[in-house]
């Protein structure tokens, strides 16, 4: 008989990222993927195939991620303001300020560029586990990278010259 | 600024990114990126804010089920929780360690070249994934020499830059262990790696290759790079 959770293994890192993204603290997010692989491998009923089952991992760790962001009561955080795209190049966007950017974005920021770009979800697997249209999805992404560009620009860190080799 | 792609274009270019494009809107956006200097970097820069987003992903997940305090009816499950996520923790550190040696395994979906019709124009920006090398960065160089530079990464050192400029020009040198040049679509593409072993790095340079050129075979490409993760020979240099 077929292990129902065989892919739990393989999709732990990108759950682990998803909530750490979303929360925006590592220990927190641990924490929570922890409770929520307990809590999928004593579920009774379990998708059968991968990308439901994947789907399924995410909304229990999704959830779980809101409740905590409910919890801790985080405040809305305004979006920031329109930024020329263009100005920015390679060096400016790198690791340490994408992931300061990404802390100080809207939750629902961060939930959909976890979702596009760290767990690697299409438009339509993402719209499947928002319960929103895929256009809501494509403007939403649009809207979440020009915010984190724009994050990126307020911030006053400036990356140190990223290590090649 | 006065060209400022419209938030239509901006949602096309977020699309295009994440290869969500339909193939008739793929190639009219692609067109206007040919010419409209300021929509190729504004996708430079969308490509690039994606890539080192998937960066941030890869650190381990350093997760251990408690079990202390679960009551012993549940102890199977807790017992399985915790030897599935350390089997997990174990595929998680040795990918990580055997993907830059060429020993991690192919991931499911096929390499497919991305297309960035900008400068210089209708360049093919390969896919490596499946070789254990992300694409780390992308910039555009509209100066004397028009010319794009690819560059792609293992999590423990493999680097490979890629530069395509339009065949016929002169383009300046780049230091590295290994390179191979060749031409498409009145482009030279030149491949140059720091440290690779050479037998890996003509396995990639070949799929690398084939994905600039027309008509490629996506499978035949797909085994070429799942032949360069067959080895354990670390990038030094």
């Amino acid at each position: 008989m077929r292990d129902p959770h065989a892919g739990l293994t393989s999709l732990l890192p990108r759950l682990f990222a998803f909530a750490r993204t979303m929360l925006g603290d590592s220990d927190t997010a641990r924490d929570l993927v922890q409770e929520a692989a307990a809590r999928a491998l004593a579920a009774r009923r379990v998708p059968d195939d991968p990308p439901a089952y994947r789907a399924w991992m995410f909304r229990i760790v999704r959830n779980a991620a809101l409740d905590e962001l409910r919890r801790l009561k985080h405040p809305p955080i305004e979006d920031h303001a329109p930024v020329d795209l263009w100005r920015y190049d390679d060096v400016r966007i790198a690791k340490i300020t994408v992931e300061q950017g990404l802390a100080t974005l809207a939750p629902l920021h961060r939930e959909i560029i976890s979702l596009i770009d760290i767990a690697g979800f299409s438009y339509g697997e993402a719209a499947e586990l928002l319960e929103v249209p895929v256009g809501t999805i494509m403007s939403r992404i649009a809207r979440a990278r020009g915010a984190l560009l724009a994050a990126i620009e307020a911030s006053s860190v400036r990356p140190l010259k990223s290590r090649h080799g | 600024m006065d060209n400022d792609p419209n938030q239509d274009d901006l949602l096309k270019l977020n699309a295009l990114v994440d290869g969500e494009l339909a193939p008739a809107e793929r190639a009219e956006i692609a067109a206007r990126l040919a010419v409209e200097r300021d929509l190729a970097r504004a996708y430079a820069v969308l490509a690039q804010l994606k890539a080192t987003i998937g960066e941030t992903a890869d650190e381990p997940a350093p997760i251990v089920l408690p079990v202390a305090r679960r009551p012993f009816a549940r102890g199977l499950f807790a017992a399985a929780a915790c030897l599935i996520i350390a089997i997990g923790l174990a595929i998680v550190v040795t990918r990580t360690m055997l993907a830059d040696s060429g020993m991690e395994s192919a991931t499911a979906e096929g390499p497919t070249a991305i297309t960035l019709a900008s400068l210089p124009a209708g360049t093919n920006i390969p896919r490596l994934d499946t070789a254990g090398l992300k694409l780390i960065g992308l910039a555009i160089d509209p100066g004397g020499v028009p010319m794009m530079t690819a560059t792609y990464r293992g999590p423990h050192g493999c680097r490979l830059d890629l530069r395509a400029w339009p065949t016929g020009a002169k383009a300046p040198p780049l230091d590295g262990t290994s390179r191979r040049t060749w031409t498409a679509a009145g482009l030279t593409y030149e491949l140059v790696a720091h440290g690779m072993p050479k037998w890996r790095f003509a396995i990639i340079a070949g799929a690398a290759e084939q994905q600039t050129q027309l008509g490629a075979d996506p499978e035949r490409v797909d085994r070429r790079l799942r032949e360069a993760n067959n080895g354990l020979h670390p990038c030094v240099g």
